[in-house]
């Protein structure tokens, strides 16, 4: 059976990408929808409001309705996990793919830089980055993206290097391909099923750590709403507003779950035999 | 002893049921040292494990009945299982380094399943352990107790898992396939070993293996199988002279034998052995028989006697 | 560097202060540097057991961590040693029952476990347990009112304080190491050896706790290892939301202040936790792995 057909046949991983879908939809339709602005608030009143019928699910601090920010909010905080994890991908697999093709002291010394910033706890280093730039949504995907990349960095690595001594691309090798084109022709859609899914969870992750730094006030700053900006003053209302924190982080545990689910799903159905140990 | 009726296997893989035994039946006299043969994936091992009850969670016995000194073995509780394994039935497997677990000592394993069987303390246990391993011709058997799995040849080991075997005292042994991993000259060594436990402590032995060899050499009996199915029996001397089943006769042709000079030249098998997803109709082994005959791919032949044994092939019903 | 509104100078002095102290101040401390040759200045001190001196409370660095650290340690070394007391018999029972309600409920579990920003569960924590019941204390690690209570009354009180940052990391942590004993167990479970120990008629639960558990349980000391770092930063984001006085509180706190002598101290003092932690972890894989021993 196709992986994809494999994939589709489990009903958890159809929920997961129609939920998926839904968010993605509405968040992105929204824009075209005057009715719904995220920064509106009625200057009678400029504190937190409950869920009622007007405001589902009720207004934040400033009086600004929490699920118009939570579907805007959706779409910065896709758009910086996408870019965060198009970055990681880029450079992960870029560098995998040197380390492990042509070994030697290069492999030696981009080995040493990952495992020296494996060593650094992630969060800790890109709040202090985020604290000597001025923090913005691209340097949030940016910070993100350069951050994360060092475990597909040593996967690709290790698929290469047992790739590279497999009969097919010793053929390859055999009939004069060499250098850029047997690695990109040869090699490298090999690696591909483990970045994929790598890529899906790596998705979940950056949603994860945009929240935290975002809730520390040094990720996505204000007038944007993201889900994880939209906690930073929840802290401070929990008496009076539960419902301040209670939305945007169900929304992000949904999301993240939801890409794990995917993440999961695809690695049991594109590698059927694999006992999948190595789930992170 | 044991008698074995119409016992059938089947496992789950994906969508699909796999009878991996279909329907076999056979006997292991007291005393006796009985071959089962068969290519692998014929469901030899398989057999041995729906014996003993420790089928993968995806299998299970379907039907048939397994008799233990007269006793239903089927349907037992994992009370009564901890009682019946080891000390009524041993068996030892294929891969020897494999079945020793690579994190605790040969004496750890050994003292472990000695004290589970007799009641004695540690240092009772571990001479116990070193008299056993002394009988099954490991040298230096004091050194061995300290030493881990990987520390020990293939050979080595499998003499270590026969002494846990031994220690336990079973009635009956069953061997599934104990020298397939092993250097020839070892093979020899153990099977040798396995002959003459036999004959010294009157154990029975159930030896599951494809080394026509060895089992010509040894057995008092002998069963073949294919996929799943046992297509001839009888004494070796009848299946090694005179094999009946075009599958048995194959089998013969393919050993490049030494000693014997009954050679099959012109039986060559074509084809692969079928996938047990998918069984051929009829006998099974008609696609890559060279005498199939139209009626062959319609129905199942029964095993019809023939002297001492029997065979599951129309040729031999007709000849009758 | 300087046009960013994150400059030191700019946060610790008076903002009425006159241009001219304003330079002689950064002149002082270094600021007006390239970066590049304040960070070799920082290194070399740095090899010399100097770490320089806090921009906000002028406190040695060195004893700024000093102070710190034992309250992060007794948070990270309880809420390990309980991830690590749960999770073990959680995932080799659900690995063992695979397919059973129990793994299934344990599995679904750990999948949301996982997707939790831990942060947002210490909110919830608090809200629920602190806000809204009392139960226990929101922030902290002691009642200041019990300064000069006995010993055994501030024990109790600061057990109290570590219960929800405690429970916070614990549930964050146990999620992914409860599937890794699952699937470890699987794997081991599936192995000849086990196979070979069922034939001897050796008891289930010898066979789980005994022959399973010592080979399961290698993979997870390098697992410890990696998870790590993430670990230890998530704790301090912990630290910070409970007001747990450690060094994670002290970083924090230091990013919004910019005290980047502290920041690099305790970049330093976490990155070297981390990598003692992994040494830590490797020489207990040999230690409990025969293979590698004699290897060695």
């Amino acid at each position: 059976m196709k992986p994809l057909q494999l994939f589709w046949r489990n009903w958890q991983n159809r929920v997961a990408v129609y939920f998926l879908a839904v968010v993605m939809v509405i968040s992105a339709g929204s824009k075209f929808i005057a009715a719904i602005d995220p920064n509106y608030f009625d200057p009678a009143h400029i504190y937190p409001v409950a869920p009622n019928a007007h405001h589902w699910l009720g207004t934040d601090d400033m009086g600004r309705d929490i699920l118009f920010r939570l579907i805007a909010g959706a779409q910065v905080s896709f758009s910086i996990a996408i870019m965060a994890v198009g970055i990681s991908i880029g450079v992960g697999v870029i560098l995998g793919l040197i380390a492990g093709y042509w070994g030697g002291w290069i492999d030696a010394c981009l080995m040493r830089i990952v495992d020296f910033l494996m060593a650094i706890p992630t969060i800790f280093l890109i709040l202090v980055i985020q604290s000597i730039l001025n923090p913005n949504i691209v340097t949030v995907m940016v910070v993100i993206g350069l951050t994360s990349w060092m475990d597909v960095c040593r996967m690709v690595r290790a698929e290469v290097m047992s790739i590279k001594e497999r009969p097919f691309v010793l053929a390859a090798q055999a009939r004069g391909i060499r250098g850029l084109r047997l690695i990109l022709v040869h090699i490298f859609p090999h690696t591909l099923s483990p970045v994929i899914v790598a890529a899906t969870l790596g998705l979940g992750g950056a949603i994860l750590t945009e929240s935290v730094i975002s809730f520390l006030g040094l990720g996505v700053q204000p007038p944007y709403a993201s889900w994880g900006n939209m906690l930073e003053n929840s802290l401070a209302y929990m008496n009076d507003a539960p419902w301040m924190i209670l939305s945007p982080g169900i929304m992000i545990t949904m999301t993240v779950l939801v890409l794990n689910v995917i993440g999961d799903g695809l690695r049991a159905s594109l590698n059927p035999k694999e006992n999948y140990v190595k789930s992170s | 002893m044991l008698k074995v009726r119409d016992l059938v296997t089947q496992f789950r893989v994906d969508d699909h049921t796999v009878y991996a035994v279909d329907g076999i039946s056979f006997d292991v006299q007291e005393r006796q040292l009985v071959g089962l043969v068969g290519e692998s994936g014929s469901g030899k091992s398989v057999t041995a494990l729906s014996i003993l009850n420790l089928l993968a969670h995806n299998g299970r016995v379907v039907s048939g009945d397994i008799e233990w000194q007269g006793n239903s073995l089927r349907n037992r509780s994992q009370k009564e299982w901890t009682q019946i394994l080891g000390r009524e039935i041993g068996m030892i497997f294929q891969n020897p380094q494999a079945s020793l677990n690579p994190v605790f000592t040969i004496g750890d394993q050994m003292i472990e399943t000695i004290r589970l069987h007799t009641k004695c303390n540690k240092a009772e246990a571990s001479e116990k352990a070193i008299s056993l391993l002394r009988q099954v011709n490991l040298a230096d058997p004091e050194l061995r107790m300290n030493d881990y799995p990987h520390q020990l040849s293939g050979g080595m080991c499998q003499r270590v898992m026969i002494a846990m075997t031994l220690s336990m005292s079973p009635r009956l042994l069953i061997a599934d396939e104990p020298t397939g991993a092993l250097d020839v000259t070892i093979q020899a060594q153990i099977v040798r070993l396995l002959a003459s436990l036999n004959e010294s402590l009157g154990m029975s032995v159930l030896l599951i293996s494809h080394d026509l060899g060895v089992i010509n050499q040894f057995c008092d009996y002998v069963y073949i199988m294919y996929l799943g199915k046992i297509v001839e029996e009888g004494p070796p001397k009848l299946i090694f002279e005179s094999p009946q089943h075009p599958y048995t006769q194959a089998l013969l042709a393919a050993v490049p034998s030494v000693h014997s000079n009954h050679t099959y030249s012109g039986m060559v098998v074509s084809g692969e052995i079928p996938s047990p997803i998918n069984l051929p109709t009829g006998c099974r082994f008609h696609p890559r028989c060279p005498f199939a005959m139209d009626r062959c791919t319609l129905a199942v032949p029964e095993l019809y006697p023939v002297g001492d044994g029997k065979a599951a092939c129309f040729l031999v019903e007709s000849s009758n | 560097m300087k046009l960013a509104p994150g400059d030191p100078a700019s946060f610790l002095m008076d903002p009425q202060m006159k241009p001219e102290a304003r330079e002689q101040f950064r002149r002082d401390w270094g600021l007006d540097e390239p970066i590049p040759l304040q960070y070799a200045k920082w290194l070399n001190q740095a090899v010399n057991g100097n770490l320089g001196y806090s921009l906000i409370s002028h406190q040695p660095v060195s004893d700024a961590i000093a102070d710190r650290l034992p309250a992060t340690l007794l948070l990270m070394g309880v809420s390990f040693a309980l991830i690590l007391i749960i999770s073990l018999p959680l995932g080799v029972w659900s690995g063992a029952k695979k397919g059973s309600v129990f793994d299934r409920i344990t599995m679904l579990t750990s999948f949301v476990g996982f997707s939790i920003p831990t942060f947002w569960l210490g909110l919830v924590l608090i809200l629920i347990f602190s806000v809204k019941l009392n139960w226990l204390p929101t922030s902290g690690m002691q009642d200041p009112m019990l300064t000069d209570a006995a010993l055994p009354q501030k024990i109790a009180d600061i057990a109290k304080h570590m219960v929800l940052p405690v429970l916070t990391i614990v549930i964050g942590g146990l999620a992914g190491l409860t599937r890794y004993h699952r699937f470890g167990t699987i794997q081991v479970l599936s192995q000849e050896y086990i196979l070979a120990a069922r034939a001897r008629g050796i008891p289930e639960w010898r066979i789980l706790y005994i022959h399973a558990l010592k080979n399961a349980a290698l993979p997870l000391i390098t697992i410890m290892g990696i998870q790590l770092p993430a670990l230890v930063g998530g704790s301090f984001v912990i630290e910070s939301i409970f007001g747990w006085p450690g060094l994670g509180q002290l970083g924090i706190s230091a990013v919004f202040a910019r005290d980047y002598p502290i920041l690099m101290g305790i970049l330093m003092m976490s990155s070297m936790l981390i990598v003692v932690g992994n040494l830590a972890a490797d020489f207990c894989y040999a230690k409990v792995d025969p293979r590698i021993r004699t290897r060695i």
